[in-house]
């Protein structure tokens, strides 16, 4: 009787243990069972094996028709019609394109304008030392001994523009542009006074934008260039059109 | 080869074969497995995990199997609703059964519980791969795996004994 009750508790368990594949752990208690009930084992054996053979007629009467092997593999692809969700995702990545566009061109104007305005002051600031500073502090006619000089005073090498006409240096000293140093060659255009500043673009922000022709400002002339990844600006009390002179052929164009 | 027919051709025997002992005959069998390789197009991109394919295909299957019979106004109840368990009885189950045997066997069932024994016997996935695909709970499909055992062991047995002229029930209401 006791016995009874156990075969009939471990039945539903041993009737889904499966024909195939491993076992689930789920089912070891009603395996375990199976292994010291001969009645049980018995009735899983046969179970099992009528079960497996009963999977593999299913498996082996139905083959797959050809109309459908042909319906599967000529199929048309997605690419060849392009179904809502490209269209969405065609709409997503315009839009996406669109606002990258915008703030890339935004983000530029801000640069060229910050840029613009930095050199700007940069001029500002060369007009207004050449007003306060008019006596250079090492005397020389000699470009390559004033380049050297100013070299040693601020500790970097300084070399002058190619741009500028040579001959007309009459000394150097070193000066300052806002907050950072740079060397100062004073010159003379056309019999007037006149300063070069010579500076590295990096700190003020205007890397490879600087570049303004002779124009009349605050009552100098003054220009701004760059030659090789070095800044100068050349401020003087001469017209516009002395300046431009000076300068070699096609330099400021 | 694109990589939709590269996952899923490899899976077209198991879902015809399916398909085929739901619907108990080869043109609906075909027609559902056509919809399936269609609606499975269209949200392949939906597949995130290339390796569950199988039963990403098998749960378009099942559903599209469901939906006919909806339609169809089979009624297919998709919770459990006690039902009067088929008597148990200790017969063995039948030797040398034919797939027309099978099959009639198989429509016997209502759907609810034809369709998890024929996932149990030809999707080649585990009962909590099946509880899974068909977003049931594992003891759901346990008991009606069982259940439908049951039935199919009778009917195999009542085909088996045509000369006694019993007629022992037929098909099994819910």
């Amino acid at each position: 009787m006791e016995a009874d009750m156990e075969c009939s508790r471990y039945r539903e368990p041993l009737d889904l243990v499966p024909s195939f594949d491993c076992c689930d752990p789920v089912f070891t208690p009603a395996l375990d069972h199976a292994n010291i009930c001969p009645p049980c084992r018995e009735r899983l054996a046969s179970r099992l094996k009528s079960e497996y053979s009963i999977k593999l007629t299913m498996e082996a009467s139905a083959p797959v028709p050809e109309s459908l092997n042909l319906f599967v593999k000529n199929m048309p692809s997605e690419k060849m019609s392009p179904g809502r969700w490209m269209v969405r995702y065609g709409v997503i990545a315009a839009s996406i394109l669109l606002m990258a566009t915008s703030t890339i061109s935004s983000y530029r104007y801000w640069q060229s304008y910050k840029m613009e305005a930095a050199v700007e002051q940069l001029r500002l600031f060369s007009v207004k030392n050449h007003e306060i500073r008019n006596t250079p502090e090492f005397l020389s006619d000699d470009e390559k001994q004033v380049a050297q000089w100013l070299s040693g005073r601020l500790n970097k090498v300084v070399q002058l523009p190619k741009n500028l006409k040579p001959g007309s240096v009459v000394g150097a000293s070193p000066s300052a542009l806002g907050e950072h140093p740079v060397g100062a060659v004073h010159l003379v255009i056309d019999g007037n006074r006149s300063t070069l500043y010579t500076f590295d673009p990096s700190p003020f922000g205007v890397n490879g934008a600087v570049k303004k022709e002779p124009s009349y400002e605050m009552g100098h002339t003054v220009a701004a260039w760059e030659e090789h990844g070095v800044g100068y600006s050349l401020v003087s009390d001469a017209p516009v059109e002395s300046m431009r002179a000076s300068f070699v052929s096609g330099a400021m164009r | 080869m694109d990589k939709f027919e590269e996952l899923t051709v490899p899976h077209l025997g198991t879902l015809y074969r399916q398909a085929y002992y739901l619907a108990g005959n080869r043109d609906d069998a075909e027609d559902m497995v056509q919809d399936t390789y269609v609606k499975a197009r269209r949200s392949f991109h939906t597949l995130k995990d290339s390796a569950k394919c199988k039963p990403w295909l098998n749960s378009i299957l099942y559903r599209i199997f469901i939906d006919e019979y909806r339609r169809k106004k089979h009624y297919v109840e998709l919770t459990d609703v006690p039902a009067q368990e088929p008597e148990d009885d200790d017969s063995r189950w039948p030797e040398g059964v034919t797939a027309e045997g099978i099959k009639t066997a198989l429509e016997s069932l209502d759907p609810k519980y034809r369709l998890p024994l024929v996932a149990h016997y030809l999707s080649g996935q585990s009962y909590q791969e099946i509880a899974d695909t068909m977003e049931i709970p594992l003891g759901t499909v346990m008991s009606r795996i069982h259940r439908a055992k049951r039935t199919v062991k009778k009917e195999f047995a009542r085909h088996s004994r045509p000369s006694l002229g019993v007629i022992h029930g037929g098909r099994h209401g819910m």
